[in-house]
């Protein structure tokens, strides 16, 4: 990962971070347990969680505002728990942006540099080549009360990279913003950090903006990381069942495996006496209880997927049918089990009521089988 | 309501006074505004307003109707405007002492733990809690050529101190006094800073100090302002502690009054004392006003 030192004055890069078995104890309450995360130079990780799942108070440690109580942070494989804050060179947006209210704009841009001890004129230069970043051009004079959240939002930014960091940790930057304009900054973090080749480390709760700006996700809970992959493995192998939860939707079906072909494909039987085929990564014996995953947009209604000779299939009854604007959601009750099916089928919509008798298909390989089976 | 001009974000509280009393509703009936105001109302120009425009009258009586005859005493007589000049020098001094020491106290008391906070808070309240007499003659033991300091001193090899029935005594005295109030205004203020500025100052590589200098020190000013305020408006009528503590050389103006009234029954000429009093701070408020700024005080920036 450290490959030659770049030369002198060639445009530096991200820096790579790697936290080591990073812990937080308050008394007897840990809030972190046992944290290790390698995030490559230039990379893009979100630690993403539920609050209170610990992912806001690592960034701290690794911004150095909380003191680690083990474990060790390499920021350019440099160890850095000792080091105090000033001196860890991360730019950092806060969630609520920490805007200084007493100065303006190009006052709260220029800070870093000021504390950098910059040339005056060489200043002024880079707060204003920072606001064009942040498409706030000739916003320099404003209070920082006098704009909007998303505009704070871009200023938060311009102070955070003004100085060239080399990471960049984002603590929920977005929060506070309403969809439309969330959907557009986050496309503008991402160019931004592509442009400046920064590392990212970002903590959110919300796993769409995980999904789409991430190249790889640690998901926490409880203190822990549950799962580091990039988005599509978590999506469609989520070790388990928290992970499948949390990351989008999912069907949990639980049973046991009765047999084990040769590929690694299992039959299972539900407690109803119901049995699937799954096309686990697992290595299950029969006899053994398993958990699934299975996402709605993978299951089918009525019998579009007859053609497929290998699918489960399953029949049940409407139970209730939610519309979604772009897509339908039904709930499907089959024996004890009530099934959430999401499709794109609009016309299905006029053709099924609540109460109808439907069968329900989906293909083994679409059902994740989880490491283990702790209630999501 | 029709809405001409656009509001200033700035403003919204402004924007809200302005638009809550509904017209149509008002007409005819007493609004609420009113109803829940007049009790204070009552109370003020009963004891207040009145008393007020009664001091003021009788600072211009004469012997023969309206005369000038009593302010023309004060400017006649350099002892008088001599007691404001020590009463205006003994209020700044204390202003400035009580600030310089309660500050730092005030920040150690808005960053210290709950447990610490909470000792601290309890040493400030309980001195306000205490009679000011008591305190005050606790002080004259203290300060007294026999009392602690100077024994102190005087085991110390560093012989003795005046510091009773002078300056020193008044100004020891006043500080002690006052103190709590420069505290607790600048605590109520430095507590609603948010930490997060301060984070964001190291995380931008402010160290500490710099971190206090260029942020949490000019979001804590709208707390320097309103206690120095609210401390130098206390000293410069104060009468006790300077009565028990000083000298015949550090009258202050509200000594003078007082003896006016209760040795020579001089009305007149107490309330001109007292309207001059008034005048000065006025005028030193806009002064203040013009070279440090009131306007801090009163809004919120953050």
């Amino acid at each position: 990962m450290s490959g030659p030192a770049p030369a002198k004055g060639a445009p530096r890069h991200g820096a790579p971070v790697r936290l080591q078995g990073l812990e937080k104890a308050y008394g007897e309450m840990h809030a972190v347990r046992d944290v290790t995360l390698s995030v490559a130079a230039g990379e893009f990780v979100t630690l993403l969680g539920p609050s209170g799942s610990g992912k806001t108070t690592t960034l701290m440690m690794i911004a150095g505002f909380v003191p680690a109580s083990g474990g060790e942070i390499f920021i350019d494989d440099r160890p850095v728990v000792r080091v105090p804050p000033e001196r860890r060179q991360l730019g950092m947006v806060f969630q609520s942006y920490a805007l200084f209210p007493h100065m303006t704009v190009a006052e709260n841009i220029a800070f870093p540099l000021r504390m950098r001890h910059w040339p005056r004129g060489e200043i002024r230069q880079k707060v204003a080549m920072a606001l064009e970043m942040v498409k706030l051009p000739g916003y320099e004079d404003r209070a920082p009360r006098q704009l909007s959240g998303g505009q704070q939002q871009r200023v938060a930014l311009a102070r955070a990279i003004v100085f060239e960091p080399r990471v960049l940790l984002m603590d929920e930057p977005l929060g506070s913003l309403d969809k439309k304009l969330r959907e557009h900054m986050q496309a503008e973090i991402k160019r931004i950090q592509q442009q400046l080749d920064m590392t990212v480390i970002y903590v959110t709760h919300d796993q769409d903006e995980a999904l789409t700006m991430s190249d790889r996700i640690a998901v926490m809970h409880s203190g822990r990381i549950q799962q580091i992959g990039g988005p599509t493995e978590l999506y469609d192998e989520p070790v388990n069942a928290f992970v499948a939860d949390f990351i989008g939707e999912s069907n949990f079906v639980s049973g046991t495996v009765t047999e084990v072909e040769s590929d690694g494909t299992m039959a299972v039987r539900h407690q109803s006496g119901l049995v699937f085929r799954a096309a686990g990564h697992v290595a299950v014996r029969p006899g053994m209880t398993v958990v699934t995953a299975i996402r709605p947009e993978r299951l089918t209604l009525g019998a579009a997927t007859a053609a497929d000779p290998g699918a489960n299939r399953w029949a049940g009854r409407i139970s209730e049918i939610i519309f979604l604007g772009d897509a339908m959601k039904y709930k499907v009750a089959i024996e004890d089990l009530t099934l959430t099916i999401k499709t794109q089928d609009r016309d299905l919509g006029a053709r099924t009521r609540v109460g109808d008798e439907i069968g329900v298909c989906w293909s083994p390989a679409h059902t994740a089988v989880l490491h283990d089976a702790s209630d999501p | 309501m029709q809405q001409s001009e656009p509001i200033p974000a700035a403003s919204p509280a402004a924007d809200d006074a302005t638009r809550r009393p509904p017209v149509s509703r008002a007409r005819g009936r007493p609004s609420l505004t009113i109803c829940l105001l007049l009790p204070a109302l009552l109370f003020l120009a009963i004891f207040f307003a009145y008393p007020m425009v009664d001091i003021v009258i009788r600072s211009f009586a004469g012997p023969a109707g309206v005369s000038l005859a009593n302010y023309g005493h004060v400017i006649e007589h350099p002892v008088y405007l001599r007691v404001f000049q020590i009463t205006f020098e003994i209020a700044l001094t204390v202003t400035i002492v009580a600030l310089l020491l309660g500050y730092p106290l005030a920040y150690v008391l808005a960053s210290a733990g709950r447990l610490a906070a909470g000792a601290i808070m309890g040493c400030v309240l309980l001195s306000l809690f205490t009679n000011i007499l008591v305190r005050t003659y606790a002080w004259m033991i203290i300060l007294a050529p026999e009392g602690v300091i100077n024994q102190l001193l005087h085991y110390a090899g560093l012989g003795g101190a005046d510091l009773l029935y002078n300056r020193y005594g008044v100004l020891i005295g006043m500080t002690y006094a006052l103190l709590p109030y420069m505290v607790l205004t600048l605590y109520s203020v430095m507590r609603g800073i948010d930490r997060k500025f301060l984070q964001a100052a190291r995380n931008l590589s402010a160290s500490d100090w710099k971190a206090f200098w260029h942020v949490f020190l000019p979001l804590s000013l709208p707390g320097v302002v309103g206690g120095s305020l609210l401390v130098f408006i206390l000293s410069v009528g104060y009468f006790i502690t300077p009565r028990l503590l000083g000298g015949a050389r550090d009258q202050m103006i509200a000594m003078v009054i007082e003896q006016q009234v209760e040795l020579g029954a001089n009305w007149g000429f107490a309330a001109a004392l007292a309207i001059i009093l008034l005048l000065l701070t006025t005028v030193g408020f806009l002064l203040y006003d013009r070279f440090v700024g009131l306007k801090s005080l009163f809004e919120s920036k953050v």
